[in-house]
């Protein structure tokens, strides 16, 4: 099959374009800019073209028969909130038009779990539920208007869309920090080694990838389908990533409150610095609910995710190499083999 | 080799017949190797007068060559020809015979030295390195920095900034490698007192020194300035490795009368400062000054120099010395302290260091290095029979120690399996270059001694810097590790082996620092790294009231913590190196080009300033009168016009 992928040089897309080729497809990766790391030495064609720039991408997708589009901004924070709303929305909306314009056969469009809404208690969600009245960043506001615009879009220009709903994708690699990979690094950073109350559902980016492309293949148009991994307590997030790290804790359960507050210190030194806050205080308003969530349907056509701890051990494997871990606190880490294990090396050219 | 002092008010007239003593064999072109810095030039009377004695002596040709150092261009100095037109010379000498006055860092070449040397890879200026007769005039002053200022001094005029070495090596190579044949010191006037090189304080001393040998002229100066000749770092490390020198020394060696030296405590807090580059930069610009012919610094460095410059003229008074102390400690004890952080919590901002290799590796016979596999051989027994205290010995991405103590020394073997294969590992990780993928690598040198049929290094002389260890030390004082070392490289099909055995140490922080490094073929499984060493490094003094092995329980984790933290760095280190990606700490040592640390203070208060005064007239606009917007007048051809100041 023909397959496009937008956001191929992010943290899924880059894997959905690894696992198409695995699976002998020829794959078309639309890009913002060529020659990145993520797709070298990567058999695809890259095409450069924004996302709401609908003549050149029918272009680029004319001959394809599946896209898989994943280009977004994945973002907290107020200050990101316009740029948030109007890629995700109205990024998919033009990537739908061109699509249908240039013929192609189906899409599946990489939206989140968040739109199935969170739970107070320890429960697991399904497609079924939506995003309530809870607390929620502008992200996901962004994530829900993106569904409904992607199936009305869909819907209006007669082609088939199917909506991929992923937990908390982990792994790598990456390279602009996502708030997913994030919540590792945060555990490793933090020296009080903190953990909060509520949850999430952490699914490794390959299953990610793989799940893209059952849709893409069995998907129903118009339906979502959660792609997710294990269910945790962020206390047993973190303590795996403790256990994988070789770091002590988790010790205290920081509410809400704290989180926030501590999240507002992270954007004020962010700002003083000119840097990315590790956290922010709409991400900190989740804090204490449960994202807990249900892959059943997506199972049904072989989805399969590894556990939470492989998905962890392949973040810190991406991670301690990223270049946001300092030397120092690399030092303190005693890595399990399974995280050495979990990223492949690739040797250099040789000289 | 001799060196004749000339003293009285004569000196100048029995010039020439210390220059036929010395006797150098003079022909061909003569590059005279100057100081020109204001505001203590060598005397423009000293320069011609040798100009003419070299003419005289049989030199065809004569130039006059000078550097414009990045301290003299911190202190506002433009070019080497408005040096020399400032200190009065011009081009024609005394008795009428031209001379050119050139910038020696015009034009380099390639320095032809041995890969031992810290030179080796470097340039030189054409000038001195093509001369027939080099030689080189200093001029006798006092230096804050360096006790005294001689010849040395100023033949490091002669290459330029070698970034992240220390002068002390740079200047002992170009001894070494390309000396001068006459040096000259022009004392017929002494700048003297805390900083005479830099805050003018004249003392008539109507001498001058000649000699043929340039560690024998400086030797000689601070004997007259009445100084210990190793208070000179340059000196001393000349010293250190050339030897005594061997001439006599003719002449009146009384020392001057009158002469106010900087006190030891003064030159200490000085270099401790100024061994951050940008810190020794502000503080040198700003003693005395502003120079003739200067452009004006800016503010910053004008408000420092006018609390600096009264306190280094008057250290020789208590009540001023105490001050000037007081503030060179402070600095001093910031910029300590910022190194002692950066070393554990900022490695990249810790500066890379040049260094020759420190010894001779032709001095030691094959047998030395063949030698190691044996010398190692029992800590190797040893280390067999040792348990694995952390982490497990098989599986990809395992990890293990063995240790104990013996003798004082901690012996080791630590080892990760990495998941590649043995074949392209080892094409991509020279074992020979082992030690310089370390964790904590400052820098070093690596000379091959020997190399087999394919040309692979098999003996080889390194010498190698590495931060503190444990890098917590650095906070109370911990020098870096240096250590020389031989090694022998082993290559197998399935194994390959580097082995090394520490020779010297020459800042003492290391008894022992002795192992090896294997690459060990798993077949499927990858590649296992060990390491293995005896170590002993010194503790810094703050250290050495405390002894550790009195208290095994806190002395154990501590040992196994640091080892632990040393090789999980050096083993990702070399999977870095494998996959290519960049794994060295530290930065390249600053250059002299950045502009001086005042200028950007200077600016940065400036853009301080400016949003101050926004912030202040949005204020005004906000609760005094309104702002009245004009409107702008706009012409035919669509360009507005607005009022001007007047």
């Amino acid at each position: 099959m023909k397959i496009a992928v937008t956001g191929a040089t992010g943290l899924l897309g880059g894997q959905v374009v690894r696992a198409a080729l695995a699976d002998g497809h020829e794959v078309t990766a639309i890009v913002r800019s060529t020659g990145a790391a993520q797709l070298a030495g990567l058999d695809v064609r890259q095409v450069r073209v924004g996302l709401e720039d609908v003549t050149r991408m029918g272009s680029a997708l004319r001959g394809v028969e599946g896209l898989v589009h994943c280009a977004a901004v994945y973002a907290f924070g107020s200050d990101r909130a316009d740029e948030v709303t109007r890629v995700n929305a109205g990024g998919t909306r033009s990537v739908i038009e061109a699509a249908a314009a240039a013929g192609v056969g189906r899409v599946v469009v990489t939206t989140s779990s968040v739109t199935c809404g969170s739970s107070e208690s320890p429960s697991a969600r399904d497609e079924s539920a939506h995003l309530g009245h809870e607390p929620s960043p502008a992200y996901y506001a962004s994530k829900v208007a993106q569904e409904e615009v992607a199936l009305t879009t869909g819907e209006s220009c007669g082609i088939p869309v199917v909506l991929a709903l992923p937990t908390v994708v982990l792994g790598g690699p990456f390279g602009r920090l996502a708030p997913s990979n994030a919540i590792v690094l945060r555990y490793l950073l933090d020296p009080t080694r903190s953990t909060y109350p509520g949850g999430c559902n952490v699914v490794d980016v390959r299953d990610v990838a793989r799940g893209h492309l059952l849709l893409l293949e069995h998907g129903l148009a118009g339906q979502r389908y959660l792609l997710g991994g294990q269910d945790l307590t962020w206390r047993m997030l973190h303590t795996l990533v403790a256990d994988l790290a070789g770091l002590p804790g988790p010790y205290a359960e920081v509410p809400a409150p704290v989180a926030w507050v501590a999240s507002a210190a992270a954007e004020g030194w962010a700002k003083l610095t000119g840097g990315s806050p590790l956290s922010t205080r709409e991400e900190a308003l989740t804090v204490g609910r449960y994202y807990w969530y249900s892959s059943a349907r997506a199972a049904a056509f072989g989805y399969a995710p590894r556990p939470a701890r492989d998905a962890l051990a392949a973040s810190l494997a991406w991670l301690v190499i990223s270049g946001h871990v300092p030397r120092f606190v690399r030092e303190t880490l005693r890595l399990a083999p399974e995280v050495r294990a979990a990223r492949p090396l690739i040797p250099s050219p040789e000289v | 080799m001799t060196c004749r002092v000339v003293r009285g008010s004569g000196a100048a007239t029995t010039f020439a017949q210390a220059l036929v003593a010395i006797a150098p064999a003079l022909r061909g072109r003569a590059v005279v190797l100057t100081r020109l810095s204001q505001p203590t030039p060598v005397s423009a009377a000293v320069i011609e007068e040798l100009v003419d004695l070299l003419f005289e002596g049989g030199c065809d040709d004569v130039l006059v060559a000078a550097a414009l150092s990045t301290g003299d261009r911190d202190r506002g100095h433009r070019s080497v020809q408005a040096l020399a037109h400032t200190a009065g010379l011009t081009g024609r000498s005394r008795r009428g015979r031209p001379y050119e006055v050139v910038d020696v860092g015009a034009s380099t070449t390639p320095a032809s030295v041995p890969d031992t040397s810290v030179l080796s890879g470097r340039s030189v200026s054409s000038a001195w390195a093509d001369a027939d007769v080099r030689v080189v005039l200093a001029r006798s002053v006092t230096s804050l920095a360096d006790a005294y200022d001689g010849c040395l001094a100023t033949l490091l005029a002669a290459v330029p900034d070698v970034v992240g070495a220390d002068p002390a090596d740079v200047a002992t190579d170009l001894l070494v490698h390309l000396p001068p044949a006459l040096a000259v010191i022009d004392a017929t006037v002494t700048s003297h007192g805390a900083d005479g090189r830099h805050a003018v304080r004249e003392l008539t001393t109507e001498s001058l020194i000649v000699a043929n040998d340039t560690l024998l002229a400086d030797s000689t100066l601070a004997t007259l300035l009445g100084q210990d000749r190793a208070g000179s770092g340059l000196v001393e490390r000349a010293l250190r490795v050339l030897g005594e020198p061997l001439g006599r020394v003719v002449g009146d060696l009384t020392p001057f009368t009158g002469v106010v030296r900087p006190h030891p405590l003064l030159v200490h807090a000085f270099r401790r400062a100024g061994a951050e580059r940008s810190v020794a930069r502000v503080l040198s610009a700003a003693v005395g000054g502003p120079d003739q012919g200067a452009v004006a610094g800016d503010p910053v460095l004008a408000g420092i120099r006018w609390v600096l410059t009264p306190l280094v003229a008057a250290a020789d008074e208590p009540g001023q010395h105490a001050a000037l102390l007081g503030l060179l400690t402070a600095v001093a004890g910031v910029v300590d302290q910022t190194h002692g952080w950066s070393v554990p919590f900022a490695k990249d901002r810790v500066s890379q260091v040049e260094v020759p290799l420190g010894f001779d590796p032709g001095s030691l016979g094959a047998n030395e290095y063949d030698s190691l596999p044996d010398f190692f051989a029992p800590f190797e027994r040893l280390l067999e029979q040792l348990p694995n205290t952390s982490g497990t010995e098989s599986g990809v991405g395992s990890e293990a120690m063995h240790w104990r103590m013996l003798d004082g020394a901690v012996v080791f073997e630590t080892s990760r399996v990495i998941a590649a294969d043995f074949g392209q590992f080892v094409a991509r990780v020279d074992v020979a270059a082992g030690i310089s993928l370390m964790a904590d690598y400052l820098g070093g040198r690596r000379v091959a001694v020997s190399v087999d049929g394919q040309g692979r290094v098999v003996r080889q002389a390194e010498r190698n810097l590495y931060l503190p260890q444990p890098n917590y030390l650095a906070i109370w004082g911990g020098e870096p590790i240096d250590v020389c070392k031989i090694e022998l490289v082993e290559r197998a099909d399935t194994e390959q082996r580097l082995l090394w055995r520490t020779i010297d140490s020459l800042n003492g922080s290391a008894r022992w620092d002795d192992g090896s490094l294997t690459f060990t073929d798993l077949g499927t499984e990858g590649t296992r790294v060990t390491v293995r060493g005896r170590q002993l490094f010194t503790l810094p003094p703050a250290w050495s009231g405390i002894d550790l092995d009195l208290v095994p329980e806190l002395k154990t984790p501590l040992v196994e913590d640091a080892y632990r933290r040393f090789f999980t760095a050096t083993f990702d280190n070399l999977e870095a190196c494998f996959e290519g990606r960049p794994f060295r700490i530290g930065r390249p040592a600053p250059t002299g080009d950045e502009p001086l640390a005042t200028e950007s203070l200077h600016q940065l208060l400036g853009v301080a300033q400016s949003w101050l005064d926004e912030r202040s007239a949005e204020r005004t606009s906000l609760f005094g009168e309104p702002k009245r917007e004009e409107p702008d007048e706009v012409d035919l051809h669509g360009f507005s016009h607005f009022g001007g100041a007047r």
